[in-house]
């Protein structure tokens, strides 16, 4: 017969059976809780008011270098570049205002050179929307003086258009593009525009140019004149700048007249949107 | 969070905005609460501008400009100009003036032993005097000189310093030119922009109807509901502009009234038979006074 | 229940976990230990033995008592032995050892110990390093549910061969009487498993002698 103890030492888990003495009781310096327990996800919101996750800058890592921008030098750039110029800048004052808040505590009033950091930041904020709202004004009174010139502009161009030699016919064409931009608001893009009274104006009055220009030698030029429906506007303004395209086109709405295919004028702007809809789709 | 905005500036106590015959209670003041380790050095005028300047003009000697000593305890010395401070003063090297204060062991800086310490004390413009080199017009042996004057023409645009500086030049002598001494080169800042980033030009004018500006964005440039914007006036405008109505008595407006109503009614009409009436009693009128009238050039 | 000391085989017969519990005061950060999920005068008698002005006897109000944290213990004595030794040593830092307990208080540079009006952070900081003690001391293997990780401090003040740490889910904290309840019949669950592989393995071991 095997005896306790041998049996004991045979066994394999004999080491975990040992009894353990177990430490006396007495007290132990206390345990400070400790950040280390935590983890943080690098793409926490929250790290958006740290700069390079730091808890508080020095003074030398802080833009001591730097200017703000300059009102001129805003004024060269668009309205995407300014909206994200301002976001930079209001993270960067989210920062600055958490370490100034921070240092507060230490020293009860913000900190001199934090602040001068966030005012130099701020002042690029204030003037992105001083150029904005410039900017804003200007276009207004833009569109106020262009209502009135707006026919003697027309006449201009189209005086231009119709007198361009055959060799002009690309200069002709680039200066059509922009101005049915300029003054239509019709992008090149069929996906940028919006169809509205002016897109609506545009197309009539191009597709009547386009016509006098290439195709005013056909034969039913005169009784097709001038186009006042949408529809047939839309088919004459989407034919190539040539008297080929441009005949067909005429061909194509006199069928339509034929069939009695019209867009009513109430109507339109849906009609027309609906169908720049189906062609994106396409 | 007052620090982030701007909005209370304007009545924060400003000592420029002081009524002079006040301000002696704010120097002493001053005087008598500040430690002398952070009393001003120079004499201080409240109601001027200390604030270092950043035209060239102003500062006339910038960082880096040797300068002689002609007042004060270390007259003759020669010196560079290191640090601009408020109210016109220049901290130079160790050869220029200091002092000595002492400094409690709560603002003592890192590796400080001791409570005395010796400072950089600054000097005004007319201690010092800018030092430059010129060539003999005999000898032509070039020679250090003070200036005893300097003065500023024309402009022109220096690299270094990124912008416009005027010419500095000895007073009543155009021809001796003194340059600006070169800055000590800048590095980039962690939220500088490169320069042709800075350049690119990306916002074209293309439309008059397609705006750059998204609609929706233009509220929150510019205040919708602004007081400061033209034709909005609030209640306590509308009433202060208003005239008061004046106070009738009961006579009065019962007159108004009566008035009202007659203008009310409708007008008569004169028929033929009336105008012959009235035509014959002018007539009639007419008549005596020619009567009287010649009865008078009878007498 | 919780107004006398229980002995394991009560808080077994009495459907109890072998728990213990510890509770903090929100205005003066004192710690209170108990054998049940609830406490009644008796435990403020038997830990507050000394008060003084910078230690008062804490009030019985509930609403300003929190959980700290819960521990499950491998068996009942060991529940019972921890808790008791928790005691002991809450008596040893306001009593017996005082000196030695705030000696290791941390001081600012004027000597302070920081406060401010009734609270004193280092209460909650003595009471986890005296849990660490006691559980080393009473060598039961316990499972901590922590109301806030950022309590236990560095991990190498913990024995990992016998503690293992949990926190307890943040919006269960705000209905304690239901988290209690579920913590108690987890541990129960945990404890009867732990019971029946005890005796397979007592089986098996007789089977092979």
């Amino acid at each position: 017969m095997i005896t306790s103890i041998q049996k004991r030492a045979l066994h394999s888990s004999a080491k975990c059976l040992v009894r353990v003495k177990p430490p006396p009781l007495t007290i132990r310096p206390p345990i400070a809780p400790t950040v280390k327990n935590f983890e943080v996800n690098d793409d926490h919101p929250l790290w958006q008011f740290f700069h390079d996750k730091k808890y508080l800058r020095s003074y030398e890592d802080l833009d001591n270098a730097g200017r703000p921008w300059t009102v001129p030098e805003l004024r060269r750039k668009s309205f995407d570049d300014l909206h994200s110029l301002w976001y930079t800048c209001l993270k960067e004052r989210n920062i600055l205002a958490r370490e100034i808040q921070v240092l507060q505590a230490e020293i009860d009033q913000p900190d001199q050179q934090f602040m001068a950091a966030s005012d130099r930041v701020r002042e690029t904020m204030w003037r992105i929307r001083h150029v904005l709202s410039e900017r804003a004004h200007a276009q207004q009174n833009a569109r106020e003086v262009f209502e009135q010139s707006e026919e003697e502009l027309l006449d201009d161009f189209k005086k231009y258009y119709l007198d361009a030699s055959k060799d002009e016919d690309a200069d002709v064409q680039d200066a059509l593009k922009r101005l049915q931009l300029a003054v239509f608001g019709i992008s090149e893009v069929i996906d940028e525009n919006k169809v509205d009274k002016h897109f609506i104006k545009g197309i009539k009055f191009i597709s009547n140019l386009k016509l006098e220009r290439y195709s005013s030698d056909h034969e039913k030029y005169s009784e097709l004149t001038p186009i006042t429906d949408a529809g047939e506007a839309l088919v004459i303004f989407h034919a190539e700048p040539t008297a080929e395209s441009l005949n067909e086109s005429i061909d194509a709405v006199l069928e339509m007249r034929q069939n009695g295919v019209s867009v009513d004028r109430y109507d339109e702007i849906e009609t027309i949107q609906a169908y720049l809809n189906k062609l994106l789709e396409e | 969070m007052s620090y982030l905005t701007k909005a209370g500036e304007r009545f924060r106590l400003d000592l420029k905005r002081i009524p002079k015959h006040r301000l002696p209670y704010f120097e002493k003041l001053q005087r008598e609460t500040q430690p002398p380790f952070i009393r001003p050095q120079l004499e201080v005028d409240l109601h001027a501008d200390g604030a270092v300047p950043e035209d060239p003009k102003k500062l006339k000697y910038l960082v880096g400009d040797r300068v002689l000593i002609v007042k004060g305890a270390k007259t003759g010395n020669v010196c560079k100009i290191s640090r601009h401070v408020e109210h016109g003063g220049y901290i130079l090297d160790e050869n220029g003036p200091s002092t000595t204060v002492v400094v409690p062991k709560q603002f003592w800086t890192e590796g400080q032993r001791s409570h005395v310490v010796t400072f950089p004390k600054p000097v005004t413009e007319d201690q010092i005097k800018l030092i430059t080199q010129i060539e003999d017009d005999v000898t032509h042996e070039t020679k250090t000189v003070a200036v005893e004057n300097v003065e500023f023409k024309g402009t022109y645009y220096d690299e270094d310093y990124k912008k416009e500086m005027p010419y500095r030049m000895v007073y009543g002598d155009d021809d001796l030119v003194i340059p600006w001494p070169r800055p000590t080169p800048k590095e980039d800042g962690p939220l500088s922009t490169e320069v042709n980033t800075v350049r690119e030009r990306t916002y074209f004018v293309e439309s008059v109807i397609k705006d750059d500006i998204p609609s929706d964005a233009l509220d929150s440039i510019r205040k919708k509901h602004s007081k400061w914007r033209r034709g909005k006036l609030t209640k306590t405008e509308v009433k202060r502009l208003t005239p008061p109505e004046m106070p009738l008595t009961e006579t009065k407006k019962a007159y108004l009234a009566e008035r009202e109503a007659k203008k009310q009614q409708p007008r008569a009409l004169i028929t033929d038979e009336m105008k012959a009436f009235l035509g014959k009693k002018v007539r009639e009128h007419e008549v005596k006074v020619i009567k009287q009238l010649e009865e008078l050039q009878d007498l | 229940m919780s107004n006398r000391f229980r002995s394991a085989n009560w808080l077994a017969k009495n459907g109890y976990a072998p728990q213990v519990f510890l509770f903090r005061n929100l205005e003066s950060g004192q710690v209170l230990y108990s054998q049940l999920p609830t406490f009644t005068d008796y435990q403020i008698k038997t830990q507050f033995q000394r008060p003084n002005w910078q230690n008062k006897r804490p009030s019985l109000r509930r609403d300003i008592w929190r959980l700290m944290a819960v521990v499950d213990c491998d068996t009942y004595e060991g529940s019972v032995k921890l808790y008791e030794n928790l005691v002991q040593l809450r008596s040893m830092r306001d009593l017996t050892l005082k000196d030695v307990a705030m000696r290791f208080r941390p001081r600012n540079k004027d000597g302070n110990i920081w406060y401010s009006a009734q609270f004193r952070p280092i209460y909650t900081q003595e009471a986890v390093a005296d849990l660490a003690t006691s559980i080393e001391n009473a060598q039961t293997k316990s499972k901590i549910h922590w109301e806030d990780e950022w309590r236990k401090g560095e991990m190498s003040n913990w024995d990992g061969n016998l503690v293992t740490h949990e926190s307890i889910d943040r919006v269960a904290l705000q209905t304690p009487k239901a988290l209690l309840e579920e913590l108690k019949e987890k541990a129960k669950v945990e404890f009867n498993k732990l019971k029946t592989v005890d005796v397979e393995e007592q089986q098996q071991s007789q089977q092979t002698v």
